[in-house]
C-alpha cells in the first residue's frame, strides 16, 4: 500500500483537515487537544509516522518531547485501502517537522478504544450464519449487508 | 463530559427551548465548563425537525455530538443531515423482531432500528448498539449482539433495566437475576476478545452483585457523582438534574447558571458526599470501585441518598 510520508493540516471555517497526498481526514477538535491547538498547526506541514500493524497506540505529537495531546484513527482514507488489502490495523503517529522522529510512545491503549468498524468479511461470515441457524431471515440478510462501505 | 438533553423528564413549566434558546444555553454552558460531549436523547431526539442545525451547532463549538434514538426517524436523508454528529447510540433489545417490538411498545419498532443502522453503516457513519437487559430478553443477547455487529455497530452497549419510581412494583418480573447478568457478561466478555470491539455498561453492576473484576475486555461505567467527568442532564425546558436518570430537578438552566448549581447546590454536595447505610461493611476495595451504586435510583424509589440502588436489595430475592 502507498502510504503519505506527510500531509498538510488545512483550516476550512470551523472545520479542520489533515490533507493527505490530495485526500482529505476531517480532523475533530475534541480528539485533536482543542481548536486552538489545530489552529497552531494549520497550514502546517506534519509528518506521518506509521507505527506496527498492531493493535494499539498512538497520538498527535507536536513539538519536542511532546506529552500525547491526542489520539487519532483511521479516517476513511484508511477504509478505502483497508478494503482493497484487507487486515492491516494501521494507525498514525502524527508530528510537526520539529517532532521526534521515533516518537517515544508515552501510553498505549487498547485497540477497541480507538479501532472502529469490523471488517466487511467477518460482517458477512456473522450475517451468513445468523442467516444459515435461522435466526435471521433472508431479507434482514440482505438489508443488512446491503452495503460495504460502514466499516 | 458533559451530557444534556435526556430520558422522561419531570415536566417544566416553561415548555420546550427554541433553536436559538438552545445554542444560548450551549454558549452559556462553554463559558461555565469544558463541555466536550453532548448527548442529545429523550424521549426521541430525531422529533426536533431542528436537531440537524443544533447538532452543526455543537461541533462549531468544538463540542461532540451524540445522537441516542431508537432509530425509527433515521431516514438514509436525516442521517447525511446529521453528518456533523460523530456518534449514534440505537437501542437494540432483540434479533427476535416480537421481544424488540414488545419491550419497545411498538409494532415495527425493530424494522425501524435495523433500517436506521444500515443507513448509518451505508454512510459509513459510527453507531453503537444498545441493548437493555431484562428478565424478558437476556437470553437473546449473544444473537443481539452478533446481529448488530453484523449490521456494522462498532460498538455494543450492555445495560440492565434500571429501577425507577415508575417500575419499582414490576422490578421482580423485569430485572434479570445476578446468575443472568453473569451470563451476559460471560458472553459479551468472549464476543469483546473475539471481534475486538469497544464493549460497554453504563448502567451500574453493583460488584456485590456481580463482581464485575474478572471481565477484562469490558468497560464498566460508575457513577460520576456529580463532580469530574458528570453527564447532567438539561432536559428540553431548560431544568438541571445530575443525571438522566435522577427525579431531583437543581434549578432551570434559563434562569441562573449552571456553575452555580454545580459548585454550590445543597443537594449536589450531598449527593457526592452520602453514602447508602447498607455499603457500611463492604470491603473498601468493592466501594473504591463501586461508588456507592446508582444513588438516584435510590432516589427514584425511596426518596432518598442513604438507601442502597433497589437493585441490589432487589436482586438478593430474583431467582436463576
Amino acid at each position: 500500500m502507498s502510504e503519505p510520508k506527510e500531509g498538510v493540516v488545512v483550516a476550512e471555517g470551523d472545520k479542520f483537515f489533515l490533507d493527505l497526498a490530495g485526500s482529505r481526514v476531517e480532523l475533530l477538535p475534541q480528539m485533536m487537544g482543542g481548536v486552538d491547538n489545530l489552529k497552531s498547526l494549520a497550514g502546517q506541514k506534519v509528518e506521518i509516522l506509521y507505527s506496527e500493524p498492531t493493535r494499539f497506540v498512538v497520538g498527535l505529537q507536536a513539538g519536542r518531547r511532546p506529552p500525547i495531546l491526542c489520539y487519532y484513527q483511521p479516517g476513511p482514507y484508511w477504509q478505502r485501502t483497508a478494503e482493497a488489502e484487507p487486515a492491516p490495523q494501521y494507525h498514525l503517529v502524527i508530528t510537526d517537522e520539529a517532532g521526534i522522529r521515533r516518537p517515544i510512545i508515552l501510553c498505549y491503549v487498547p485497540a477497541p478504544e480507538l479501532v472502529k468498524g469490523i471488517e466487511y468479511e467477518v460482517r458477512r461470515n456473522l450475517a451468513n450464519r445468523l442467516l444459515q441457524e435461522g435466526y435471521i431471515s433472508a431479507d434482514v440478510h440482505e438489508k443488512i449487508l446491503g452495503g460495504r462501505s460502514a466499516t | 463530559m458533559w451530557g444534556a438533553p435526556s430520558a422522561p423528564v419531570p415536566a417544566g413549566a416553561d415548555g420546550e427551548m427554541s433553536t436559538r434558546e438552545i445554542r444560548d444555553l450551549v454558549d452559556a454552558l462553554r463559558a461555565e465548563a469544558p463541555v466536550e460531549n453532548l448527548a442529545l436523547s429523550g424521549g426521541e431526539p430525531l422529533l426536533r425537525d431542528d436537531l440537524p442545525e443544533i447538532v452543526a451547532f455543537l461541533r462549531q463549538r468544538g463540542i461532540a455530538p451524540v445522537i441516542i434514538t431508537n432509530g425509527a426517524l433515521l431516514t438514509a436523508a436525516k442521517v447525511e443531515a446529521l453528518r456533523d454528529a460523530v456518534n449514534f447510540e440505537i437501542t437494540l433489545f432483540s434479533y427476535r423482531p416480537a421481544v424488540h417490538d414488545e419491550l419497545a411498545g411498538r409494532r415495527g419498532a425493530w424494522s425501524g432500528a435495523i433500517d436506521a443502522m444500515a443507513n448509518l453503516r451505508n454512510a459509513g457513519r459510527d453507531f453503537v448498539a444498545v441493548f437493555v437487559a431484562t428478565r424478558l430478553n437476556y437470553m437473546d443477547l449473544e444473537k443481539t449482539a452478533e446481529l448488530a455487529i453484523a449490521v456494522g455497530a462498532y460498538g455494543l452497549m450492555y445495560n440492565r433495566v434500571n429501577v425507577s419510581a415508575h417500575n419499582l412494583r414490576h422490578a421482580g418480573r423485569l430485572l434479570p437475576a445476578p446468575g443472568m447478568i453473569r451470563e451476559n457478561l460471560d458472553a459479551l466478555e468472549a464476543i469483546g476478545e473475539k471481534y475486538g470491539l469497544a464493549i460497554a455498561v453504563t448502567v451500574v453492576v453493583e460488584p456485590c452483585v456481580v463482581d464485575v473484576r474478572c471481565y477484562k475486555h469490558i468497560h464498566f461505567g460508575w457513577c460520576p457523582l456529580a463532580g469530574e467527568n458528570a453527564y447532567f442532564t438539561i432536559d428540553p425546558s431548560g431544568n438541571v438534574r445530575i443525571c438522566n436518570h435522577s427525579p431531583v430537578l437543581l434549578g432551570n438552566i434559563r434562569r441562573g447558571g449552571f456553575g452555580a448549581i454545580y459548585r454550590n447546590h445543597a443537594y449536589v454536595r450531598r449527593f457526592r458526599d452520602t453514602w447508602p447505610a447498607e455499603c457500611a461493611g463492604c470491603e473498601p476495595e468493592l466501594k473504591a470501585i463501586c461508588r456507592g451504586g446508582c444513588k438516584a435510583a435510590s432516589e427514584q424509589c425511596y426518596g432518598t441518598l442513604a438507601r442502597v440502588d433497589p437493585f441490589v436489595t432487589i436482586s438478593r430475592t430474583l431467582a436463576g
